[in-house]
This record gives C-alpha cells, structure tokens and sequence, in this order.
C-alpha cells in the first residue's frame, strides 16, 4: 500500500456501503430468548470473552435464540488493548475500557461461567473448568486470544514480565507499566522490544510509543524513547514517522532489525536487553512485547499446527483441524487480516453465522469483512488504515482498491476527525460486543 | 498446488512427501541432481506457512541425515521455484563446521514452494521443501530510491556468549546492503540495475570455514547464523558484485 491513497477512495467508499449486516449473518430470528420456551436448538460453548468471543455468543443467540450459549471467561470485567495505550499516558482511566458481561446474560440469555476453560476432550465434546464443572457442546467456538512465548527471548518469562511488563494484555499489566512510565525521572529512557510478525495489533507497539512520547513531552521532557525491532518495516510506518517528528522531535529513536534491533536476551532486574548482535541498552522503564501464540487453550483443543497459531476454513472460521470447533480473533491464521479487536469482532459474527446456518441445515454464505486500525499520535491526532476482506479460492484476500491509509499530506483537521473518529469507532464496537453504553 | 496445501493441514505426513516430488519439474533442483534421486529425509526446513512480509522470511536448515565415515555435507542450496530468479543462497561447507543448522533472511515474491537441497561430499543428495504462502509480496522492495554506488556498511559479527573452543556455538552474521534485484522497475521503461552482495567467506587460520553465495532471493542486510567450534583467528569477508570487499576479523 502506498501512501499517497487517499483516505476514502470511491471504491471503497461504494464496497462498504455494500457491507450491510445481511452480509454477515442471516436474519433468522432477531427476537431476544426472554420469555420463550422454545426447546433447545444446539448447545454451544464459547471460550473467551473478548472482541471475538463476546460478539459471537451475542450474535449465536440473535441468530437464533432457541440456541444454548454458555459464555465461559475467567474475569468479570474485560479490559480491552485498544485505548490502553491512553492508560499508560494518563489520558484514561483503566476502568473506561473495561467491560461487564451483563448485556450478554440479562439481554441475550447467555449463561456467562466465570470460570478458566482448562481441557477440551473434541471426541467427547466436553470442557473442562477450573471450577470443577465439565460442559458438553454440539459446536465450540474459541476465542483465545494470544499467550506469550516466554523464554523465546533469553531470560523473559512470566516472572520476568512482573519486572518488565508486556502490558500486551491490558488490565495489571497496563498499570505496571503506568506505574514505571510515572516512576522514571526527566532525561531517562523508556525501551521497548517489538516482535517480528505475526503479533498481536500490528500498528500497536508504535502507538504505545508515540502516547508515551505525549506524556514524556508534557512531563518528562528531556527523556527519551527506544523503539528495538525485530522487523525492517511496520505498519502505517511513514505516517508514524512523519507524525512522531512533527510532534516529537528526536524523542523517539526506532532501530530497525538491520540496524541490530532484535532483542535475544532480557536481565529483567537490571532493565537491561541485548540485541543479536551483542549491543546492551539500559532503560530506566522497560517494556518487553515479546513474539505470541494461540491462547493455551487452542493447544489442549488440539486445532493449534507447528506454527502455534490456528488454521481455519475462511468461509466458516471451523478449525481445519478439528470438526465442530470454531477459532476466532488473535488466535487464528487469517492473514491478511490482522490480528486486531475489529477482526476479531467480525470473525465473531461469521463463525456465529456458520454455527447458526449449520444447526439450520443450510450452507453458511461467502463472508465480507472489513477493518480499521486508528492509532493516536497524541490524543488529538489519529491516523487510520482500512481494509477489506473476502474469500476467493478458499483463502482469505484483501480485496484490491478498498480501504487504504490516511493521506500522507493531511491537514491536520483531518487528523484531530480521524482522533475523533478513533473514540467513535471504540465507542461503537464496545457496544456492539458488550453492549457498554459510552 | 491449492488442494495440496489444504491437504496438508490435515495430512501432514501425506503433505511432505507430496510437495517434495515436484521437484521433477523444477529444473533448479533436478539439473543439480541428474541422475541421482535425493534422500527425502535427515533435512529439516524451518519456515512459516504463512507469511506476512515476503521481504523478510526466516528461514532455518538442519540436517541430522546419516553420513558415512569421512562423509560430509559440502554443498546446501536454498532454492524458490516462483521467484523471478530461483536462487536465494547457497552455502560451501567443510568440516569445520561440526552442526549443519543454518539461519537466514530470504526474499519471497509470491507464495510457492521453497526446497532445501543438500549435497555431500561423496555426491548423496538430501532434499526438503515446504509450501508457503505470502500474503504481502515482498518482491519490490519497499519504496527506497535507488542509490547509483551502493556500498556495504555496518559488517557484523556476534560470537556466542561464553565460547568454549570445540563446543558447537551459534555465530551470527550480517551486513548493511540493500540487495537490488535488477526487477524493479524504474518509472522509463526499464529496470533499476541490479547490485548485491555475492559472497561471505569465513576462513579459521586461513582454512576455509564456510562459503555463502547470496542472491536476489536473499534479504537485504543479508543475515547468515551458523555453528562453529572455532572462535578465534576467524576471517569475515564480504565481497559485492563489482568487486569491493569489507573483512572483520575476530
């Protein structure tokens, strides 16, 4: 992708005016299970209650109520990744991205178990809880996000993260790194190691550093941020670049993997990292993301291959590897989708869709979906990148003159619309997925 | 090609020995061959299946094969049959190196199937590949201007941590170059010339180490780790294709 595109082409603009609900989900019954006493249609478990997990037991019961949805997440309130990067720069409090499972049960009739999801027998068709209960399904719909890899870089593991937190799932881990962001002096240095793809939020890493760069300039002005990569090139990297200038000076410094950026080794006690080729940086707070794979989960469920990700049929999003269970979201080899909150909300609803055409006897239809990443420069500055999916030849493509990225050349009215438009997108899909009202 | 790979998430076993019989009509891989058929087995290609940059893939070779005595593996080429040139590196080895496990950064076009073919010094092939798919094609190269005289900076060595001499160790390599293909296109109808490191050769008190010939399908910056008993008096030479030359000595 280029990036003189401008924001909105025709085509795309015609291609999302074609994307109606209808498209990804069949409106069998739009009619809520309170008060009906229709016997069971299927019985479906769901694993994880984030962006993928949440909107497919929503839509599996708006699809058809007469289904049997059991939500089953450990925490009861989900603190979302998108917007906590506005955590750690202070701009928001944790609590405003976090939401209840109240809509699902009270308004859907899901029964939400708040319990962990800790063995899959797929021949049985049974899950295992740490509370002691085991659930039996005709159909499982995991959504189980990404666990890190620790010990794939020297000396980070989970002890090690409590010391130089990921903060790559948001809630704890959000406000350590807060609290080292508030602990550094003015003229320290703020690093964090980046992963080579396939990660979590692809845009993520470089708008932690720009949102740390905004509290840093306001309060900590003579401090520094380095930025160590395991990748040559990063998502909507020249709109990054020329923003973090514009707005930061030579606060941020990116070392590229060519330029020796890959962290190999981590001494979490001394905030210290080396690089594969020997060079050892200091920080006074620091912020390891290191490479992930499927939640563990997916591994007992057996739909996991070599790669720790899982492979999917693209039309249905059932594992290509175990019948009558779905994958969705971080987890899932999707590509080129990417691993964001937006696609997983709307793998969500095209797995819900096939599992409700599936009890129904009829052929899930071709899906459509779409996705926008927003980041935020500084709170009044955003910057987007936009795509749109379909199936052709049973693989997922980005479909060829929709989408695109902000113009390289906007003013910046348009940048403070697209900041706009980034809470508007947030405040919209927490809605749709959880029913918070912001 | 297609229904092969689908195959393959369910057949794994199945999938191997699939894919590696179309090598016949890869001529890259059959004319090195000739005559001889190659052992489907003892090498190992480590790549993703899926691939979101095609600038930049890692890619790993093993090899646990049975070797006679005296036997060694001389030769390894890592070959892509739809790239526009199917070379993408090749190593000479000796017997200084006590453990085949070599690391790089290819370059991949489109998505297609890329072999592993190894030879011994006693002539016996060994041969593997994997089907890939690239999802954003990495054959361009980004935007970079094209520069007149490109040459190699940053030359880099990094030995293992706590060397041991005659203790296998991994040694890691890499050089600042952009690696010009000669495919991209420069806006006039013609093509921008191409410019590329074409070797890395590591000698120990002057003895041949390895030998590692890149090409179009390797990376920029090209980056080679291999393993190695040996961790002083190394020689580290860098040649590109007009000649220049950037040694590290350690």
């Amino acid at each position: 992708m280029s990036d003189r595109k401008p924001l909105f082409s025709s085509s795309r603009r015609q291609l999302l005016k074609g994307l109606g609900l209808a498209t990804l989900f069949p409106a069998i019954s739009a009619c809520t299970a309170t008060g009906t006493s229709q016997a069971s249609a299927g019985r479906v478990v769901v694993i994880g209650g984030g962006f993928g997990g949440a909107t497919a037991a929503k839509y599996i019961k708006r699809g058809n109520p007469a289904i049997d949805v059991t939500l089953v997440e450990p925490n009861k309130t989900f603190y979302t990744c998108p917007f906590s990067n506005l955590v750690l720069a202070g701009e928001r409090t944790l609590d405003s991205i976090g939401h209840s499972y109240d809509e699902l049960s009270q308004v859907y009739g899901v029964k939400v178990v708040h319990a962990l999801a800790q063995d899959i027998d797929p021949v049985a068709k049974r899950v295992s809880l740490s509370d002691g209960q085991t659930l039996q399904y005709d159909k499982l719909l995991l959504s189980p996000g990404i666990d890190m890899r620790w010990n794939a870089i020297e000396g980070y593991d989970e002890a090690a993260s409590a010391l130089a937190p990921h903060a790559w799932k948001a809630g704890p881990q959000t406000l350590l790194l807060r609290q080292q962001l508030e602990a550094m002096a003015d003229g320290d240095t703020f690093i964090m190691s980046v992963p080579g793809n396939p990660f979590r939020c692809p845009p993520g890493p470089y708008e932690r550093a720009s949102l740390v760069a905004h509290y840093l300039k306001t309060y900590k002005p003579r401090s520094k941020i380095l930025i160590l990569d395991g990748k040559d090139n990063f998502s909507k990297q020249g709109l990054f670049t020329a923003g973090w200038e514009a707005h930061y000076g030579d606060m941020i410094e990116w070392v590229s993997l060519s330029n020796d950026g890959r962290v190999v080794r981590v001494d979490a006690n001394r905030k210290e990292v080396e690089t594969e080729f020997g060079t050892r940086h200091q920080a006074a707070a620091l912020n390891v993301i290191p490479p992930q794979k499927a939640g563990f989960i997916a591994d007992r469920a057996g739909v996991t291959d070599a790669s720790g990700w899982v492979p999917v049929d693209p039309v249905t999003f059932e594992s290509t590897q175990q019948k009558d269970i779905y994958v969705v979201g971080d987890a899932t080899i999707a590509s080129p989708m990417p691993k964001s909150g937006f696609a997983a909300n709307a793998q969500g609803k095209v797995a819900a869709s096939a599992i409700v055409a599936s009890f129904a006897g009829i052929s899930p239809q071709d899906p459509i979906w779409a996705n926008t990443c927003y980041s935020l420069i500084n709170p009044d500055y955003g910057i987007s990148v936009a795509a749109v999916y379909r199936v052709q030849e049973n693989q997922i493509i980005s479909v060829e003159g929709a989408g695109g990225l902000s113009a390289s050349d906007a003013p910046d009215m348009i940048r403070r619309s697209e900041a706009a438009y980034a809470v508007g997108w947030y405040n919209a899909i927490s809605q749709d997925t959880w029913g918070t009202k912001l | 090609m297609r229904s092969l790979l689908l195959l393959g998430f369910i057949l794994t076993m199945t999938f191997s020995v699939n894919a590696s019989s179309d090598w016949r009509h890869f001529p890259a891989v059959a004319e090195r061959l000739g005559n001889q058929s190659p052992t489907e087995a003892g090498i190992d290609l480590n790549i993703p299946l899926v691939i979101d940059d095609g600038s930049s893939v890692n890619l790993k070779v093993s090899f646990n094969g049975s070797l006679a005595n005296e036997e060694y593996l001389s030769r390894l080429w890592i070959l892509a049959d739809k790239n526009p040139n199917p070379d993408v590196i090749d190593f000479e080895l000796s017997q200084a190196i006590p453990k085949v496990e070599l690391t790089t950064r290819i370059r991949l076009g489109e998505s297609q199937t890329v072999y592993a073919l190894a030879q011994s010094n006693q002539g016996n092939f060994w041969l593997t590949s994997k089907d890939v798919r690239v999802t954003v094609s990495g054959c361009l190269m980004g935007n970079e201007e094209p520069q007149a005289d490109i040459a190699m900076t940053q030359p880099r060595v990094a030995l293992p941590r706590n060397p041991t001499p005659g203790n296998a160790a991994e040694l890691r390599t890499m050089i600042n170059h952009p690696m010009e293909t000669g495919f991209r296109e420069d806006g006039q109808g013609g093509y921008i010339p191409q410019q590329l490191v074409k070797s890395l050769n590591v000698t120990q008190a002057g003895n041949p180490v390895i030998d590692i010939n890149f090409h179009t399908g390797t990376s920029a910056n090209p980056f080679v780790a291999f393993f190695t008993d040996q961790f002083s008096d190394l020689t580290f030479t860098w040649t590109d294709q007009h000649g220049a030359q950037v040694t590290e000595t350690r």
